[in-house]
């Protein structure tokens, strides 16, 4: 705790410099080096804060305009499937099915979420070929975060709603969002399309909506 | 800048009313406590005020459903088998009370600069008969070469719906609609009734069954192949949903409602992704569910 006062006058007492001095130099440091210790609790509130001085919320609803994921879309996939993720036109890899920005970000904490409804197509769960007892089918899902994965989680393997959040630390600045997918890859055996023949949607992603707090302080 | 910077007192210096002035004065200057002021860490939780809290001012949790963690005698909602319907099942203890989120007399109210953030939970459980995966529009004709020929193969995308709708009318809790960007699955769609995915926006999708094929062989449906299929059985499912202020709100309740069977639908090639009410699994399909919990919070944005 500093010193307020260094020392008393006393009557008759001799004025030295040191004796202004002190005193000056204590108050001075008291009055240009405040600490919590200081302050008074309870007393900062939202009206003395500046904008995004202790935190900052993202938010997206829905995200990706419609909330559907639109990086992969066959629309010649029967009238009671989705107009999605079809074998014929997804080959492999993760898909990047919504992007956003946090703008300004100060440095910090970072929480953030995703949450809609996701469907895969089970049909060819066990197939003769793959020698194993079944090859489950899932959407696995990842956020990346300036390009990092923040999370990553094996993701619905049927028709379901999912929610996929993670926290991290981040440097300042706009961080870019993805959200990712990425289907089990196909086999020889697969179901890829009907008698008609039109291709079988294997899975969609939609309802999408994304939240994020930033903390700094 | 108010940062005070004068020179040190030093033997020879002369003691007068005026320097002693200009020094007392320099801890007198208007905003004298600032940035510069303030050291780094001057700022802590014990400075900021719980009350009222402002990061996030409200916080409530609410019971949904009934309290049943054997699943001994769950909650059964049976699937609809007209459509359009007519109301949806809100969600109750299993004594015909409907369990939601009450903000009081006073309701909730939200401003701008504030996020309403909804957070729900409910185990819920398929329960089916005969084979609804064979029923109304849940699957399409795959191609066999065996002894069965052809095989009607099911999507599996048969579901439940759950959704979220508020009162922000009156405390009596009687005016219920759907929350913004939800709709209430009653938009006549060609011959069917449903919604946009776009405006399913609170909504969260209960699956009903996986359907399979044992021993696929290069897609043939019959060839060697048998049907598994299993219901949906005992889940956690969960709703996420948020909501940024226009305006400034009054919400006096919420709460959670279900309807089923839905499946996946376009009205035309070329036409939007729908989910629609399939009425022809409904004499085979029951959700049964039992408890759950529903949590309110507000943060502010910035």
């Amino acid at each position: 705790m500093k010193h307020w006062t260094q020392r008393e006058t006393l009557a008759g007492g001799t004025v030295s410099p040191d004796s202004v001095q002190d005193e000056m130099t204590s108050a001075q440091s008291s009055m240009t080096a405040l600490d919590r210790s200081q302050l008074p609790a309870a007393c900062v509130d939202a009206t003395r804060l500046k904008d995004y001085a202790t935190h900052r919320v993202y938010s997206e609803i829905p995200w990706n305009t419609t909330g559907e994921q639109a990086a992969v879309v066959d629309t010649t996939t029967p009238l009671n499937n989705f107009a999605a993720f079809t074998y014929q036109k997804y080959s492999s890899g993760w898909v990047t099915v919504a992007t956003t920005t946090l703008t300004a970000f100060k440095g910090g904490h970072l929480l953030a979420e995703w949450s809609g409804n996701a469907y895969v197509y089970p049909a060819s769960t066990q197939v003769l070929l793959a020698n194993v007892e079944s090859v489950p089918r899932y959407v696995r899902l990842r956020i990346l975060v300036a390009g990092r994965v923040l999370v990553e989680c094996l993701g619905p393997a049927s028709h379901e709603a999912f929610r996929v959040f993670g926290a991290g630390i981040f440097e300042q600045g706009d961080l870019s969002v993805e959200a990712q997918v990425r289907l089990t890859d196909t086999t020889y055996d697969d179901i890829v399309q009907d008698t008609t023949p039109e291709p079988v949607c294997q899975a969609h992603v939609y309802s999408m909506r994304f939240l994020a707090i930033g903390r700094w302080r | 800048m108010s940062r005070i910077n004068r020179a040190r007192i030093v033997d020879g210096d002369q003691t007068t009313a005026a320097s002693l002035n200009d020094r007392f004065d320099d801890f007198t200057q208007a905003n004298e406590v600032d940035q510069f002021n303030l050291r780094d860490s001057a700022v802590d939780l014990p400075q900021f005020k719980k009350s009222p809290k402002f990061q996030a001012p409200f916080v409530q949790t609410d019971v949904l459903g009934k309290s049943d963690m054997l699943h001994a005698a769950p909650v059964s909602v049976g699937a609809t088998g007209s459509t359009p319907y007519s109301s949806p099942h809100v969600i109750q203890d299993g004594a015909a009370n409907p369990t939601i989120a009450s903000y009081g007399a006073s309701g909730l109210t939200l401003s701008a600069g504030e996020v309403l953030r909804i957070y729900w939970s409910l185990s819920v459980r398929a329960d089916l008969t005969n084979s609804p995966w064979d029923d109304g529009f849940q699957f399409n004709a795959i191609a066999g070469t065996g002894g069965g020929g052809n095989t009607d193969v099911s999507t599996s995308a048969g579901c439940f719906v759950a959704w979220l709708q508020w009162d922000v009318t009156s405390n009596g809790l009687t005016n219920w609609t759907e929350v913004p960007g939800q709709s209430d699955f009653k938009t006549t769609l060609g011959s069917f009734h449903g919604s946009s995915l776009q405006l399913c926006q609170a909504t969260t999708v209960i699956p009903l069954w996986s359907y399979w094929l044992r021993n696929l062989n290069n897609g043939d449906s019959s060839a060697g192949t048998s049907v598994e299929t299993k219901a949906a059985g005992w889940r956690g499912i969960s709703g996420a949903w948020h909501y940024e202020a226009l305006g400034t709100p009054t919400i006096f309740g919420l709460r959670v409602v279900l309807l089923g069977v839905m499946h996946p639908r376009r009205i035309s090639a070329g036409a939007a992704n729908t989910l629609v009410l399939d009425v022809g699994p409904a004499a085979d399909v029951d959700l049964e569910y039992t408890g759950g919990r529903l949590v309110t919070f507000v943060n502010r944005m910035k």
